[in-house]
């Protein structure tokens, strides 16, 4: 069993294979060896933390990938488990990104960009701004530029 | 929110966007439109560079189809009687500017045939130079040298079997590891359609004969070809993709009936000529 300690002091007891999806946390496993103590984890909140262990639990006996391939990237492969995972409001969803960068779980890491993206995807550049909350900073000049700007080519 | 998330991690999101909507984040605001434009084209804005005054001193050639780029670096041969040089742009330094070298014959002097406007073609670190004009008699040659960039030595390159007709403002372009595809150009006697593969592994040259050509009575080396071929033409454009050969562009004979124009495509495997009319 390892402890780990949330940003509040929020104390979570989880099984060290649970605990290894994050590379972080495996990595300081094999350095520190058993041992009592908590780990804290001063980025991440409970609630937050809370997320990312049901994720682990469901996810940890999936075989572990390292190897990044070239292969082209989709987001329409989400299974119905992590897309209910996924179902969070923004905020929880870019805390979600941040703690799997952070702790670098990258299945997680994958799985929330990839939401971001579907949320993107087919959105005029106003429904963007508008999904997220983004101000439009473009001089009337710039605006003018990027919006002559020649359709950019698929890549081959 | 989105903005305020690490660069890599916006990185991820955007891999998995298409050209389309990665083109329209990047009009959502200045922070996303740098983000997509670093990421789609390596760099936020180019920086052009008025080079002009480096290059004062110019090679005296005529003809673009002598120059090759290897590695980053621009080379032509000037092949003139006395004092044959390579003239070399190395657009890996930040000042570019023309480098002089001379060329080492290695051939008896006598065979040594000065021509001006070749055309050249690289594969790996030789540079291979067929026909051109010689600028003893005036005419079109078919003679191919092959100037190894390491030691600067020219040598002719004798091939075996046959070989092309002399001819001049013609396409040749290599299109892998060891071929390279001649097409076209003004020929002395007449101007043929035909298109020619040479194989560098092999040293010798594959004539693919203009269509509509029979099986009958063929050399070996000379494959018919089906459909409807480019036609005659000089300064084609030739380049390879998806496993087929494009010919586009050039100009034709002023005899040519044909208004419309069109780009040529033949597959290799079925050894037929296609044509996709441009608007």
């Amino acid at each position: 069993k390892v402890k780990l300690t949330s940003s509040e002091g929020t104390e979570f007891i989880i099984d060290r294979k649970v605990a290894e999806k994050s590379v972080l946390l495996k990595n300081m496993l094999e350095d520190v060896g058993e041992s009592d103590m908590a780990i804290p984890l001063p980025n991440v909140t409970g609630p937050i933390l809370n997320k990312v262990i049901d994720y682990c639990t469901h996810h940890q006996d999936d075989p572990f990938v390292s190897q990044e391939d070239d292969s082209k990237k989709v987001s329409d492969d989400i299974d119905d488990w992590d897309a209910e995972f996924c179902k969070v409001d923004q905020g929880t969803l870019f805390e979600l990104i941040l703690s799997a960068n952070y702790l670098d779980i990258k299945p997680l890491l994958d799985l929330t960009c990839k939401t971001v993206a579907n949320m993107i995807k087919g959105k005029t550049p106003d429904e963007i701004r508008k999904t997220f909350n983004i101000i439009n900073d473009f001089t009337p000049e710039e605006e003018e530029h990027v919006r002559k700007e020649n359709e950019w080519c698929e890549e081959r | 929110g989105l903005l305020t998330m690490p660069i890599e991690t916006i990185d991820i999101i955007i891999d998995y966007l298409n050209a389309r909507d990665l083109q329209n984040l990047s009009k959502s605001c200045r922070q996303l439109r740098r983000a997509a434009r670093i990421f789609h084209f390596g760099v936020n804005s180019p920086i052009w560079k008025d080079i002009t005054n480096d290059l004062i001193i110019a090679p005296p050639i005529s003809n673009y189809r002598d120059g090759v780029l290897i590695e980053g670096k621009f080379y032509i041969a000037v092949l003139t009687e006395n004092a044959p040089m390579c003239w070399i742009l190395d657009f890996t330094q930040s000042t570019v500017s023309w480098m002089q070298v001379p060329i080492l014959i290695s051939m008896n002097r006598k065979e040594y045939h000065p021509i001006r406007s070749t055309a050249g073609a690289a594969i790996k670190n030789e540079i291979y130079m067929f026909g051109g004009e010689s600028i003893l008699t005036g005419q079109p040659t078919n003679i191919m040298y092959k100037l190894d960039i390491r030691t600067m030595n020219l040598c002719k390159v004798i091939v075996n079997g046959n070989y092309p007709t002399p001819r001049l403002m013609h396409s040749f372009d290599p299109v892998d590891s060891g071929h390279i595809i001649l097409f076209g150009g003004h020929t002395s006697i007449h101007d043929d359609d035909d298109m020619w593969v040479y194989d560098s592994c092999k040293n010798t040259w594959r004539k693919y004969l203009a269509p509509p050509s029979s099986r009958l009575c063929l050399p070996k080396d000379w494959i018919p070809t089906s459909g409807i071929g480019p036609g005659r033409r000089c300064g084609a454009a030739i380049f390879i993709m998806r496993r087929k050969i494009i010919i586009l562009g050039g100009s034709r004979k002023y005899n040519d009936t044909e208004k419309n124009e069109y780009m040529n495509i033949f597959c290799p495997v079925k050894k037929n000529w296609e044509r996709v009319q441009i608007d």
